[in-house]
């Protein structure tokens, strides 16, 4: 039977790998004879020990930070009760001929030239509008009735008389002039608010 | 000049027939059982195919194909002045 002997090389001095794990202490070597009992190489070992250089103690890690307890959880928040329902809408108003006043739009209250009360929104014929809210749109419905002459029609651009809004009646601010027009005490140009 | 005039007079007249046409076609896109307007837009449209009719056996074509015949044994439609030139 052969003998085999196994060998394990000590790292270098000082040496620690990339995790910073020391190396394992050199196991010594051992021979096995044909006889069966192991034999210590002392000359091997003597030559070990001169490369083994006592290396610094690792450090103790500090114990974990004893965390608190968990508080107890705490029931979630309740949601708010639900909003009331909507408003009903206003009977519909009686049919009025003719084109209803035109109020002051658009309404921003920082805006100093633009009035710091609501407008009162006209209500069309036909259509409850006058509960109306923001970013609703209120469309009322069109009727045939007394239309212009083509002739007309071609001139005021609209053959129907309630959509003839020409320049500068459809709101304050249209076009270029200033709102001083329709507010005393304004004046910010057009478009600087 | 007084031809020039009525010739501008009569396309004045399409022009205005035509908008009302239009203002019918897009009031009756959302009226579709407008009555009152249906026969409006109907005597509008007739009314201005005659004048359409009329104006070309007088003045020549008023689209170069597929709206009108060609009047003459000559190709009217480059005959006729543009509209920058009337």
């Amino acid at each position: 039977m052969n003998n085999f002997t196994f060998k394990v090389f000590p790292a270098p001095l000082g040496q620690r790998n990339r995790r910073g794990i020391q190396p394992a202490r050199p196991i010594e070597s051992k021979k096995t004879s044909s006889s069966g009992t192991v034999q210590t190489n002392a000359a091997m070992r003597q030559n070990e020990e001169k490369l083994i250089v006592p290396q610094e103690p690792c450090p103790v890690p500090e114990k974990p930070p004893v965390l608190p307890p968990c508080p107890p959880s705490s029931p979630m928040p309740h949601h708010p009760p639900m909003a009331p329902p909507m408003p009903h809408h206003p009977p519909m108003a009686p049919i009025v001929p003719g084109v209803p006043p035109m109020t002051p739009y658009p309404y921003s209250p920082g805006c100093p030239q633009f009035p710091q009360t609501p407008p009162q929104y006209p209500v069309q014929p036909g259509y409850p509008c006058g509960q109306v809210r923001l970013a609703h749109a209120c469309v009322p419905w069109q009727f045939y009735n007394v239309v212009y002459s083509p002739t007309e029609a071609l001139d005021k651009g609209t053959m129907f008389p309630e959509l003839f809004q020409p320049q500068g009646v459809y709101g304050p601010c249209e076009g270029p002039q200033p709102c001083h027009t329709y507010f005393p005490g304004g004046g910010v140009p057009y478009g600087s608010c | 000049m007084a031809a020039a005039n009525e010739r501008m007079l009569c396309l004045r007249k399409i022009q205005e027939l035509e908008f009302t046409a239009l203002e019918l076609n897009l009031y009756l896109d959302t009226h579709p059982e407008d009555g009152k307007a249906i026969e409006h837009f109907n005597r509008v449209s007739d009314e201005l195919m005659n004048k359409k009719h009329q104006y070309e056996q007088y003045y020549g074509p008023l689209l170069n194909f597929g709206f009108g015949r060609n009047n003459g044994n000559t190709w009217r439609w480059v005959e006729c002045p543009w509209p920058w030139e009337m």
